[in-house]
């Protein structure tokens, strides 16, 4: 068995205007240490499919799964509270939202690693800072001493990465982790989840709208659509060879030098001139 | 062309906490200088930190600067009467870093995006909410999303809320924070083009912050590189990216990443 294990997972929401199915089957096997990639369409549910293995989808949500798992814990079991943090930490899609802006960042980084580990007071300001450091922020006092909204949008981020890592998780949902971060930032990051995969066997699952960043950290990658896995496979080889003209088509539809002046091809024009059918 | 935005000499600075219950001043932006244009796209790239969105904010006259001037239309907007500030105001738009943030949760899709609309005209229900409708189309999202609340969508619908309400009412100027970070690339591409073709037809001007250097050359005329607080270098995009100058765009030149397919 593999460590996350997705078999099968449908949610549906229900709205005031009837059920809408978000998640129409997907089915991942992550194996341990792997870093797995999601990428695809805005709004086909990839932060959905994320947020059914903390248990955090939105209450309108009806979740269920043949096999729904990460470790040892079945998640169907419903016990979220040996799983967050302690097996499974998430970093949110949106930081200043996953933020709360009534407590500093050095705050809410002490009250996750006041739950999660041993260390005494000394210890865990010592590992705070450490955390900030490791994450790039660049004062680590003053980021620690500052609420969210004094702090920019890219170090939003680094908070919540540090956050995340805090709790000493063996599972990390990286949700679009390094959208608010300048390049030179994002590939220091990307460097300290690979070494944190070396070292302590992290698994993580990263979602990003970025395909080269993909191509970059994912053994694996799976591209979703309207709800479903539509390709899946070793990222090198979906992303240089994509069966699918979906994926195709968002390798077309990037801007490359050269590109200003044209217009760029989106995905409905791009599926009629691959041929597939954008049901 | 004529000049619509010109910053001179801004500075700014924060008081914050240095982390041992003393303060301390912040000093976020120095001697910021940046002329643009009408019909000018303006890409702002810097390290994260370096004090773009701060910038952005003071154009808006959303928080004031310390020292220095901004002219739009050649006029300052915190020496206007409060009228005169609203009605120069219809005249730029913002589209914030964060949707969730800047966007009323409790406001539906229709009402976030009618509201500009709303404060500088005059129209009936049925024309109001067609050209909701049409703004909505133009940034990919369907009818059916018109009585969502912002906190029922993903990131990237909600993102293209925020840009379908900055365009509401043709404004000169639109500054965007980050538009389509949260974007897959097709609906990125789909943006882009929108903004290009409003920009060919209606002579719009944008100042662009981002942290992808693709959609940078694939949007701006001339480029801006941020790095603590001060503009380290400037020109025309492809010279910039080409040969940067200075260590810190080298260092992002460098740094980014690939594209799988090239
Ligand atoms: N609380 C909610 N009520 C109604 N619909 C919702 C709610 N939350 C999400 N949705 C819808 O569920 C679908 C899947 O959303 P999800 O956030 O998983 O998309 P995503 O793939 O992460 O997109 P993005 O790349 O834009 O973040 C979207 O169409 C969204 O509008
Ligand atoms: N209200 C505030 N109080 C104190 N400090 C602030 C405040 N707003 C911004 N800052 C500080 O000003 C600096 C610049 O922030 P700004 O948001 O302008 O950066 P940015 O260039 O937009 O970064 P990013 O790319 O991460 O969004 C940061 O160090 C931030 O902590
Ligand atoms: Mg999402
Ligand atoms: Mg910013």
């Amino acid at each position: 068995m593999a460590y996350i294990e997705i078999d099968n997972l449908q949610v549906v929401l229900e709205l005031a205007t009837g059920p809408l199915a978000v998640v129409k089957g997907v089915s991942l096997a992550v194996e341990k240490g792997e870093i797995f990639g999601i990428v695809g369409e805005s709004g086909s549910g990839k932060t959905m499919t994320c947020t059914t293995l903390l248990g955090l989808t939105p209450n309108v949500a009806r979740v269920s799964a043949e096999t729904l798992s990460v470790g040892e814990h079945n998640l169907l079991d419903k016990n979220w509270a040996a799983v967050r943090g302690r097996e499974v930490a998430m970093i949110f899609q949106d930081p200043a939202s996953a933020l709360n802006p009534v407590f500093t960042i050095g705050a809410q980084i002490d009250a996750v690693l006041r739950r999660h580990t041993e260390l005494n007071k000394k210890a865990r300001r010592a590992r705070l800072l450490e955390l900030l450091e490791q994450v790039g922020l660049p004062d680590p006092l003053r980021t620690a001493a500052s609420y969210p909204h004094q702090i920019s949008g890219g170090m939003q981020q680094r908070a919540l990465i540090a956050m995340a890592l805090s709790a000493g998780a063996n599972t990390l949902i990286a949700d679009e982790p390094t959208t608010a971060l300048d390049v030179t930032v994002q590939a220091q990051i990307l460097a300290l989840l690979k070494s944190l995969r070396d070292q302590l066997g992290l698994t993580i699952l990263f979602v990003s709208h970025d395909l080269a960043v993909i191509s970059q950290v994912c053994d694996k990658v799976a591209v979703m659509l309207h709800g479903e896995i539509v390709e899946t496979g070793p990222a090198d080889a979906v992303l240089k060879s994509p069966d699918h003209p979906y994926t195709r088509a968002l390798l077309d539809a990037s801007p490359k030098p050269g590109s200003r002046g044209t217009v760029l091809p989106t995905v409905a024009a791009q599926m009629v001139l691959h041929g597939g059918s954008h049901a | 062309m004529p000049e619509l935005l010109s910053v001179s000499q801004v500075y700014k600075s924060f008081l914050i906490s240095d982390g041992m219950f003393r303060k301390r001043q912040l000093d976020v932006l120095r001697d910021i200088n940046v002329i643009i244009e009408e019909g000018e796209a303006i890409g702002l790239v810097g390290e994260s930190g370096s004090g773009k969105t701060t910038l952005a904010r003071i154009i808006m006259g959303m928080i004031p600067a310390d020292s220095g001037e901004v002219l739009f239309d050649g006029l300052d907007l915190t020496a206007l009467s409060k009228a005169g500030r609203r009605e120069r105001r219809r005249d730029m738009a913002i589209v914030y870093q964060n949707p969730f943030v800047s966007l009323n949760p409790r406001l539906s899709v229709l009402d976030l995006v009618a509201e500009p609309i709303r404060a500088h005209e005059r129209m009936s229900r049925a024309a109001l909410k067609q050209r909701v409708t049409g703004l909505l189309a133009d940034v990919g999202l369907e009818e059916s999303y018109l009585n969502r609340r912002i906190g029922a969508m993903s990131g990237g619908q909600a993102q293209r809320v925020a840009i379908a309400r900055a365009l509401a009412l043709k404004p000169k100027l639109i500054v965007l924070d980050e538009p389509t970070s949260a974007l897959d690339v097709s609906v990125q591409a789909q943006v882009l083009n929108l903004l290009a073709n409003l920009r060919a037809t209606h002579g719009y001007t944008y100042l662009l912050i981002t942290h992808n250097l693709d959609v940078v050359r694939h949007m701006a005329d001339r480029v801006l590189v941020m790095s603590q607080g001060e503009i380290v270098e400037h020109g025309a995009t492809d010279a910039i990216l080409d040969s940067p100058q200075h260590p810190y765009t080298q260092a992002l030149v460098a740094a980014t990443p690939k594209s799988p397919s090239s």
